[in-house]
């Protein structure tokens, strides 16, 4: 099918970085990132041409890039050390030891919670999509942020003043609390 | 001290991304082109030692197997020519409005069929390019006693012109990814085709308490069909807001394997 392939390679080809930066995210990882991505399409392509209509399929991509990453991180969640020592608190204004003090915090996180904050707060996802996409209440995704939030200030707490919050998740927390 | 918004720190973590300029399409395609003959065998094998089974069944106890007879679980399960040649549509059938088209084909006493949503071209959002759609592709509202229950209908036929949103075929893998809760169930009809149908219970469609029945099927001209029978609306747009639901969903998964075959969806 012609139009079929031309518009999966496209997607193919256009939105495999936006994936691989989301993946870098959650996964802290160049070559895990690239494992979970490449996953993610393969699995795309394959649903593709698969018994249901896919009307979005960059959203469909989205889900089956958190799906994976959180199935897979299940088994391998009891070898992480989420609560290990972090690096060194970075310099003010040392960009690169900043990010590396962020992957250090986001690695803390359960997985869940990391692919949350990474959709709310990378990818713009609202609650509802957010809880659309995982297939939880949006509850489950406000308490999720709420204590994925604490964990990064907590951690990065030392290494910078504030963590600013938008006004939606300053609002979402009065009502979580 | 600085201040970050969540965003920006999670820009900063970037910053050990170097994106690799390589082009993976064609690793991509050729992966997923491995798995699917990779679970394709492992089908072949799977149902070639449950069809010895059945057959030595069979054999044993004098008699045939009966559609519906196969085991129930994960993965597919094939019987093939078991499966009674698809009901005949009658002349009202071929009415040219998809409600009493679909309320035709429906159990007897199953209540009013109206249109919910008609799908129009649904381009996505990684193309520009839009699809016409079957006159039957759409959600339908099954209303009986005040009571609702929904109805999903998606159709692609590579033969239509204008060209439709292409998607399938499928094959005996179709239920390679269900649970086996699900009750998946996928069988190669006497006319070449791939049919399947499975339980959606709780959890499976939404959070909510909606259940449910979906079938599907893939002719060998590339001609696929899938529709799913809720018990409620579903959540279904357009829907109007909360409507009390069935009890059950409007087709037993036997009435909706005679729903799919019908030939009247293609024509």
């Amino acid at each position: 099918m012609p139009s079929e392939d031309t518009e999966l390679r496209e997607f193919l080809s256009h939105r495999r970085n936006a994936l691989l930066r989301s993946a870098y995210l959650m996964c802290g990882d160049v070559h895990a990132a690239e494992d979970l991505v490449q996953n993610t399409l393969i699995k795309v392509v394959m649903a593709h041409r698969g018994r249901r209509r896919i009307d979005h399929i960059d959203a469909y991509a989205r889900r089956v890039l958190v799906t994976t990453f959180i199935a897979s991180r299940k088994r391998l969640w009891n070898r992480e050390d989420p609560h290990g020592s972090l690096p060194d608190a970075p310099a003010q204004g040392a960009d690169a030891d900043l990010g590396l003090a962020v992957r250090g915090a986001l690695r803390r996180l359960a997985p869940r919670q990391r692919a949350v904050l990474v959709l709310r707060f990378f990818e713009d996802q609202s609650v509802q999509a957010t809880a659309e996409l995982l297939g939880v209440s949006e509850g489950t995704i406000k308490s999720q942020t709420a204590r994925g939030l604490a964990v990064l200030r907590e951690a990065l707490g030392g290494a910078i003043g504030t963590l600013v919050e938008d006004e939606e998740t300053s609002k979402m927390r009065e009502v979580i609390r | 001290m600085t201040d970050y918004t969540v965003r920006e720190l999670l820009d900063q973590a970037l910053g050990g991304l170097t994106v690799p300029g390589e082009d993976i399409t064609e690793a991509v395609l050729t992966g997923a082109a491995r798995r699917r003959r990779r679970r394709r065998a492992a089908t072949v094998l799977t149902t070639g030692a449950g069809l010895a089974a059945v057959v030595a069944g069979t054999v044993a106890a004098g008699g045939l197997a009966l559609p519906g007879s196969t085991a129930r679980g994960r993965g597919p399960v094939t019987a093939t020519a078991t499966v009674p040649a698809a009901a005949r549509p009658t002349p009202a059938h071929t009415a040219l409005d998809p409600a009493a088209t679909i309320s035709g084909l429906l159990p007897p006493g199953s209540g009013t069929v109206t249109t919910l949503k008609e799908l129009s071209p649904s381009p996505g959002q990684s193309s520009s390019t839009s699809y016409a759609t079957s006159r039957f592709d759409g959600d339908y509202l099954i209303t009986r006693q005040g009571l609702s229950a929904g109805l999903m209908i998606e159709s692609y036929d590579p033969a239509a012109r204008p060209a439709q949103r292409p998607f399938g075929p499928f094959d005996a893998t179709a239920c390679s990814d269900e649970p086996a809760a699900w009750k998946c169930s996928a069988t190669r009809l006497a006319d070449g085709a791939w049919f399947y149908v499975e339980n959606l219970p709780v959890g499976a469609w939404t959070a909510s308490g909606t259940i449910g029945v979906e079938a599907g099927i893939s002719y060998p001209d590339g001609r696929t069909l899938n529709v799913v029978a809720l018990d409620n609306d579903g959540g279904l747009d357009h829907a109007g807001g909360p409507v009390p639901g069935w009890a059950k969903p409007p087709m037993t998964r036997s009435q909706l394997a005679a729903f799919v075959q019908s030939p009247v969806w293609f024509r």
